[in-house]
């Protein structure tokens, strides 16, 4: 026996099944007048086809039968309860499983971030800690300028003690020239009177200095106070970060 | 014959009532068992998985929302059950090695008839032909359960009885 053509199996089981149309068919049944194995395939097909038919037939007879033992099997059966229904009942299996994944990984990061410890905030620690260092550095500050203001009121006080000495020994000289005439005493008495205003303004403004020195030297150590803080609020945050 | 329609008879089902599931098992049990069969290509596998499903289908009734969609779902579950089926078969198969499923083939009368040939197709050739020549359902009809298009339908049919032709030769040549 001869086989089909190759080329033609596909269409003679086109047209076995209906699917060529009015054209195509004409063209195949004239093939087939000159081909006979492409007849005894389509023959064969056609027989093969007419046997699933007549298998359908049988396989369908008993059905009644199967019927009959689901029927009879279902008596055991109970309805599972309302809620047995799904959470998401439009996705398989494997997809429920994954959107549950996700859902308890999201679950898991809230819970984190509610519980992990709050971010560092720089500029309220830095303005504590600013805070801290001039309440411990204003007092040691404020100590010094009251013993340079002592210092100064000493040495004030020695000015005046040795005024009042030169005074007392310029009446002394006085007293002695009273004879060399009232002009050189009144030059005498204007020299004496402007060397203690001198002496009045030179303190003013020795005391003036030492104060404002006072002043620089506690802001310079009230900023390299702060800077340190800066430095080291930096270092925390850095750590914080890591 | 009981005139309600699914809907109701899913509504009543939804209460206990087995009269009224017997009713839907009576009316849809066939094509349920039928693309079982496509599946596994086995009747006796093809009945229990159906019988599985028709079970099923009672015991997850109140799951149901659209009570018309019963025929649909029912052979929806019955189409997975024969699936997983397979499945467990080919992985079984696999497990026995080559050597003994070649011995257990030859132990047994092989493809004496069209049915045992029709199990040996691919199950996604076997459904289609079941469900064309074995329920009656035309290319269109198929066409629309498998959700592919009518030329896909006929190529997968077209291949199906080529590949049945030449298992049944080949048998007849072993004889």
């Amino acid at each position: 026996m001869n086989g089909p053509c190759p080329n033609r199996q596909d269409r003679i089981a086109e047209y076995v099944l209906g699917a060529l149309d009015a054209a195509g068919a004409e063209a195949l049944r004239e093939h087939l007048r000159e081909c006979s194995g492409c007849r005894q395939y389509l023959q064969s097909l056609q027989e093969q086809s007419e046997s699933l038919v007549e298998l359908g037939r049988q396989i369908d007879s008993g059905m009644m039968a199967r019927q009959d033992r689901v029927i009879e099997a279902l008596q055991d059966v109970s309805l599972a309860e309302p809620h047995a229904r799904r959470v998401l009942p439009f996705i398989g299996g494997f997809a429920r499983m994954a959107v549950a994944a996700v859902l308890l990984l999201g679950v898991g990061i809230t819970i984190g971030r509610w519980t992990a410890p709050r971010p560092v905030d720089v500029g309220r620690l830095r303005a504590d800690l600013e805070a801290s260092i001039v309440a411990a550095i204003q007092p040691a500050v404020q100590t010094s300028i009251l013993a340079h203001v002592d210092q100064r009121l000493q040495a004030e006080a020695q000015q005046r003690t040795e005024l009042a000495r030169r005074t007392q020994q310029d009446l002394y000289m006085l007293a002695e020239q009273s004879a060399a005439g009232t002009q050189s005493l009144e030059n005498l008495m204007k020299g004496r009177f402007t060397d203690l205003v001198d002496i009045i303004e030179a303190g003013r403004e020795t005391d003036r200095w030492r104060v404002e020195k006072a002043l620089q030297e506690m802001r310079t150590r009230t900023g390299m106070g702060l800077q340190a803080l800066a430095v080291r609020a930096s270092d925390r945050a850095a750590t914080v970060h890591d | 014959m009981d005139e309600r329609n699914d809907n109701e008879l899913v509504m009543a089902s939804c209460q206990g009532d087995r009269a009224a599931y017997a009713v839907l098992v009576r009316r849809h049990y066939n094509r349920t068992f039928l693309v079982s069969l496509g599946v596994l290509g086995h009747v006796h596998d093809a009945e229990d998985m159906a019988q599985d499903a028709m079970i099923k289908g009672f015991e997850r009734i109140r799951q149901l929302r659209r009570g018309s969609q019963f025929g649909p779902w029912v052979t929806a579950i019955a189409r997975n059950l024969s699936v997983n089926q397979l499945r467990k078969r080919k992985m079984t198969e696999r497990a026995l090695g080559a050597e003994e499923s070649l011995r257990h083939r030859q132990g047994r009368p092989v493809c004496e008839d069209l049915q045992q040939a029709v199990a040996q197709l691919p199950w996604d050739l076997r459904l289609p032909l079941v469900m064309y020549y074995f329920d009656g359902q035309n290319v269109k009809a198929v066409a629309e359960k498998l959700e592919i298009s009518t030329s896909g339908v006929y190529q997968k049919l077209k291949t199906a009885i080529n590949e049945l032709h030449e298992i049944l030769t080949s048998q007849g040549d072993m004889r």
